[in-house]
């Protein structure tokens, strides 16, 4: 069978069509084209057409314009639409004009740098210009550094080398700054939360420093689709920026099917594996041959369904080699072959993680399976934009899990085709994070008296610093007066510095496996808790707090644990207020005292308690931004007693919980949630909304403005799942909020939404 | 929240005053006649920069130390990033019989722009730079410095004397480490009193910013002025080592130094050390060491001296398998040669157990040897 003969087949397939939530198909579209700019130097012209292009897609075009009349441009177009050549052109013209010319191309990750320079050199081989295209990072041998820094053209590294390698030893690195020209800022939309906030402040020390030096570059920058690219890119660069959105290249059918395991248990709720649906989908397409990329979420299940399948292309008769995993850690090399083969037909199937979702030269496949919702509807767009093909027919499917969020984004497909309800928050102006850069700003220059870094009140900052004995002021300059090199200690990935670091000592001496937060550690990483990492169970032996590091060793034990924390809230200052009718809703700054108190030991699958224990651990506090939800509201005068509302506001927390960051655009750990029955200032019901970070990050902010709009789906979700008394991908299990806690969390909730005034 | 506010919950300390500290910069200057003595070296007239030329100004070994600036600075770190500061500058050079040290201090750092025009009308007078890991420090910190302040200067175009790579190949053996101090107080004999240890100065420098209180400050100077001093005697220390291995504190040392100047193609002089190490004789190791070397190096001038050095060394693997490619391409005693290759073998055999690879590789080799050797006997008796 050819693609759409497997489309009527699946069609008329009564077991997988009552299963699917919905299935849109999206006529093939023509490209609009524009003549590439009379004004582009010939032999940039040449090589263009001796790559095989002639004609510019409008898009790109448009976008090449905006940037040669010096506008900051953001391009915002999906998977395959010719991006890259959105800033190749401009850079590569300029050099042809001017060979002083320097750019600096930023890349989220190291692994993307490699891939995406491709065109670029090849582009450059054949004007034969000699532009010198330089990868700088941590890989790069300290011999290579002087010659990359004296006579590098283009420069291409990640935010993180540009923060510690770059911007605190500027004087190597004169020329490129003296020479600036563009800046490109690609994947954008993957700076944002803590990360983005950082790169922002890292953009404002790159721009300080190139004025410095004479230069004010243009800044290029490249995103998936979310819901505010220009303002996004706006906060990052601090500068006006023009948006290029609408997509002209030409497409050809496709079709995007959503599809949700069947229940299996109505009483919990429990939905069938959705690893095994995504293997019997997959069996369809390679039965017939047919090109198809599925995403799984963790290297575990890459491993799991490359070998069931290839059990099953055994059966049915096929070369098993026809089946690849495809994930991070594999070589370039392996990467280069595996995508040969694909091109070749000797593969025809390949697993993939969502790492590497971006950014591969992999071709254009026929199918995309998304196994489990990746997160955000920019990465599931990304992954299934490597289905498609100019002239014949794709599909993409989406094979939900039973987390609530993957359960209301398949109940809810407009978001996938309409507008993206995501925005790229940062907050560049968080203080711990604005310090921390200030400081580094500091290091690289000496600040001037008036100098303003961010925000109006830079100098307040600069005499704190001072006070600290950071900073020396002297005439009408800040001097850094430390020992030491302030980037080295702060990691652009992370809020704090003081990170846990999780050690497996089951094979002496131990090795390091992961990070964890310093507000995360208590709950996930006391003594004697159980913490899963990558799919394995580990024991804590022991958490030491004062050097920041947990001890585990490898377990496999038939239970999880789940901490409890005592938190209590303060509000320190209120900045904004709404009146509605149920109550009202405030957003300000508040301080978080938590101590983690016991923790229960949850056997797997049946969730029974099975025993418990003390954590002994000093309180933490944090102050942070949030938003809170006070409601008049009489749970007595309803009939509900005392503990059922407990339930339900825990139920309506742990909904608002997951779907809170499908607009925020963060991971459901970014924000944290505090419920009181009876707070005690007000003695009112309230909700505490707010970010899991000191300081804040611009989350909770935006609660205020969306408010209604995630009420109504936190109501959806609640009364389109199908169990009966709550389950996990909704309100959360019945042992946790009761027998009553869905219907009682689902009248709370009408009972906002029916008094808005 | 205020910023303010946020601030003041970050931390309840309270800001100090801030003492009154004139922006300017300082310039201590001192003047040392000869003959000038540190521990036991002694500088007068006759000295001249001689035999350390050729090691690190090859291509100009010629010049007068007239024509040399010393310098060393003093630094708030130790990162070479833009913000770490030269709070003192200090240069020495010879005039009129003596040795004269002139140290920029920086009171406060407004002043580095005066500061650093003042070092430059300095540097711009020369073109030799002598220093101990300036290439790999100093010379970093200030041209970041001139181009922070937009000063365009020729340091870095400067023939550079860095003192501390020879001095590590010839010390670091016998001494350890070869930092300045341990070799003054190790081969110069001289210890420093009341010397301020390098760690302490950048705090140093950071608490006479807030306090005002220069009385730490006036160690750091006469710290930096010593360093200065170290580096002519060091010179002084590595001329007297080159010519004449007799003054050498230890083999170790003469060995060392043996091998450096053999690397560096000076063999005139390695000659005369290995022969040194040899001569003395306190210590087997060193001196099988030495003739090893030596005869390494003679290999390429005169192979039949080598050859009496092997044969003095036959206990040895390196030398037998040697004797054996000197009688077989050499002397063309190929008889001789099989005889030798067959010790050899031997040798590897009783090694065997006790050894690893390497010796795999070389008995490998001594057994090729041997077939060609028999072969080439075959031959010979044919004919």
């Amino acid at each position: 069978m050819n693609i759409d003969q497997i489309i009527d087949s699946l069609k008329s397939n009564n077991s997988f069509m009552k299963n699917v939530t919905k299935w849109e198909t999206v006529p093939p579209k023509k490209g609009s084209y524009s003549s590439i700019p009379a004004d582009i130097s010939d032999k940039l012209k040449h090589a263009l057409s001796e790559s095989g292009i002639f004609e510019l897609y409008k898009h790109q075009a448009e976008a090449i314009s905006f940037v040669r009349a010096g506008r900051n441009t953001v391009i915002v177009t999906p998977t395959a639409s010719g991006k890259t050549l959105c800033y190749n052109i401009p850079v590569m013209d300029e050099f042809i004009k001017d060979s002083s010319m320097r750019a600096l191309y930023l890349f989220p990750t190291k692994a993307l740098s490699q891939d995406q320079l491709h065109e670029l050199l090849n582009l450059n081989e054949l004007t034969g210009a000699g532009l010198k295209v330089f990868t700088f990072d941590g890989d790069t041998p300290v011999s290579a550094r002087k010659a990359i820094r004296n006579v590098g053209n283009v420069v291409v590294t990640n935010p993180d080398m540009l923060h510690q390698g770059i911007l605190p030893n500027h004087t190597k690195w004169s020329r490129l700054f003296s020479n600036l020209t563009y800046v490109v800022i690609d994947e954008m939309h993957q700076y944002r939360g803590i990360f983005g906030s950082h790169v922002a402040n890292v953009i404002r020390r790159l721009k300080r420093i190139a004025r410095f030096y004479g230069s004010d570059p243009i800044f290029i920058l490249s995103s998936a689709t979310i819901k505010n690219p220009k303002e996004l890119a706006e906060k990052l660069i601090e500068e006006e920026v023009t948006l290029v959105s609408k997509n002209y290249a030409p497409a050809g059918e496709k079709h995007y099917i959503l599809y949700n395991p069947p229940v299996v248990n109505y009483e919990l709720g429990i939905r069938a594996s959705y690893i095994k649906e995504t293997m019997r989908i997959a069996e369809h397409f390679i039965k017939n041959d047919i090109k198809t990329i599925i995403f799984v979420r963790t290297r575990t299940a890459v491993e799991l369904l490359t070998t069931y399948l290839k059990e099953k292309a055994k059966k049915m008769h096929k070369n098993p080699e026809i089946i690849q995993g495809y994930r991070g850690g594999y070589l370039p090399l392996e990467r280069r072959n595996i995508e040969k083969n694909l091109k070749e037909g000797k593969i025809t199937t390949v697993i993939s993680t969502n790492a590497l979702e971006l950014g591969i030269d992999i071709g254009s496949l026929d199918v995309s399976i998304t196994a489990g919702y990746p997160g955000t509807i920019s990465s599931f767009l990304q992954q299934s934009g490597r289905a498609g093909r100019r002239n014949s027919t794709a599909i993409s499917i989406i094979v939900a899990s039973s987390a609530p969020i993957d359960q209301f984004m398949i109940n809810h497909p407009v978001y996938f085709f309409g507008n993206s309800p995501e925005s790229g928050i940062i907050n560049p102006n968080n203080l711990i994070i604005l310090i921390n850069h200030i400081k580094c700003a500091a290091f690289e220059l000496p600040f001037s008296d008036g100098e303003k870094f961010g925000v109006d009140t830079t100098d307040e900052i600069l005499k704190y610093l001072e006070d600290n004995g950071i900073l020396h002021h002297s005439g009408d300059k800040w001097h850094w007066t430390e020992a030491i090199y302030p980037a080295e200690e702060i990691s652009l990935r992370s809020a704090t510095t003081e990170n846990f670091v999780i050690v497996d000592i089951s094979n002496p001496p131990g090795k390091v496996i992961g990070e964890m937060d310093y507000f995360s550690a208590p709950m996930l990483l006391h003594k004697d808790a159980i913490y899963i990492h990558r799919g394995i169970q580990y024991h804590v032996d022991n958490l030491d707090w004062e050097r920041k590091k947990a001890y585990v060793k490898r377990v496999d034990v038939n239970y999880y644990t789940d901490a409890e924390m005592k938190t209590s809230i303060d509000v320190l200052h209120e900045d904004e207020e709404k009146h509605f009718g149920f109550g009202k809703l405030t957003y300000g700054d508040i301080s978080v005292r938590s101590t983690p108190t016991i923790f229960k030991k949850i056997k797997l699958f049946t969730h029974e308690n099975i025993g418990w224990g003390k954590i002994e651990l000093p309180e933490l506090e944090m102050d942070t931004s949030a938003v809170w939800i006070e409601l008049n509201y009489d749970h007595k005068e309803k009939g509900i007693n005392d503990d059922d509302f407990v339930g339900a506001m825990r139920g309506f927390a742990n909904v608002l919980r997951n779907i809170a960051p499908i607009h925020l655009m963060c991971d459901p750990r970014d924000i944290n949630i505090s419920t009181y029955v009876h707070y005690p200032k007000t003695d009112k019901p309230t909700i505490f909304i707010y970010d899991n970070y000191p300081n804040g990050i611009g989350l909770s902010r935006r609660l205020m403005d969306i408010f209604y709009d995630i009420l109504i789906e936190t109501g959806e979700l609640i009364t389109g799942c199908p169990c009966k008394n709550g389950c996990p991908s909704c309100v959360g299990p019945a042992l946790d909020v009761g027998v009553h806690g869905k219907e009682n969390a689902l009248n709370l909730i009408k009972f906002i939404l029916s008094h808005e005034n | 929240m205020k910023i303010e506010d946020q601030l003041n919950r970050l931390s309840k300390k309270v800001g100090r005053g801030k003492p009154d500290i004139d922006s300017t910069f300082k310039i201590y200057e001192n003047r040392h006649p000869f003959p000038l003595t540190l521990g036991k070296y002694t500088l007068n007239a006759t000295f001249q920069l001689e035999e350390i030329t050729k090691i690190t100004l090859p291509e100009n070994p010629a010049i007068d130390i007239k024509d040399v600036l010393f310098f060393d600075t003093e630094t708030t770190g130790l990162s070479s990033g833009t913000g770490t500061i030269p709070f003192l500058i200090g240069f020495g050079y010879f005039i009129n019989e003596s040795f004269i040290t002139k140290q920029f201090f920086l009171k406060s750092p407004s002043a580095e722009y005066a500061m650093l025009e003042e070092v430059n009308k300095i540097i711009n007078k020369y073109d030799y730079i002598a220093s101990y890991n300036g290439k790999g420090f100093d010379t970093h910190i200030l041209e970041s410095r001139f181009i922070l302040n937009r000063i365009s200067s020729r340091l870095a175009e400067l023939n550079h004397i860095d003192l501390l790579y020879p001095c590590r190949a010839f010390f670091r053996r016998y001494l350890g480490s070869a930092s300045l101090q341990n070799i003054e107080r190790g081969i110069l004999n001289y210890t420093r009193h009341d010397d301020i240890p390098g760690a302490l100065i950048p705090y140093v420098y950071f608490d006479f910013l807030k306090s005002g209180n220069d009385e730490k400050i006036h160690a750091v100077i006469e710290h930096n002025r010593l360093d200065i001093l170290s580096l002519a005697f060091i010179i002084k220390l590595l001329n007297t080592l080159m010519k004449n291995p007799s003054e050498s504190p230890h083999e170790l040392v003469s060995l060392s130094a043996a091998n450096y100047l053999k690397n560096k193609r000076i063999s005139g002089e390695a000659k005369i050390h290995f022969e040194n190490i040899i001569q003395r004789g306190n210590n087997d190791t060193l001196r099988k060491e030495a003739k090893k070397s030596l005869s390494m190096l003679l290999k390429r001038e005169d192979i039949h001296k080598a050859s009496l050095l092997w044969e003095e060394e036959k206990d040895e693997l390196y030398a037998i398998i040697e004797l054996a490619k000197y009688h077989e391409h050499k002397t063309k005693r190929i008889d001789v040669a099989l005889e030798i290759t067959n010790e050899g073998l031997d040798k590897c055999r009783l090694m065997r157990e006790l050894e690893n690879n390497n010796l795999k590789h070389l008995y490998d080799e001594l057994e090729k040897r041997k077939r060609r050797l028999l072969r080439k006997l075959k031959r010979n008796t044919k004919t």
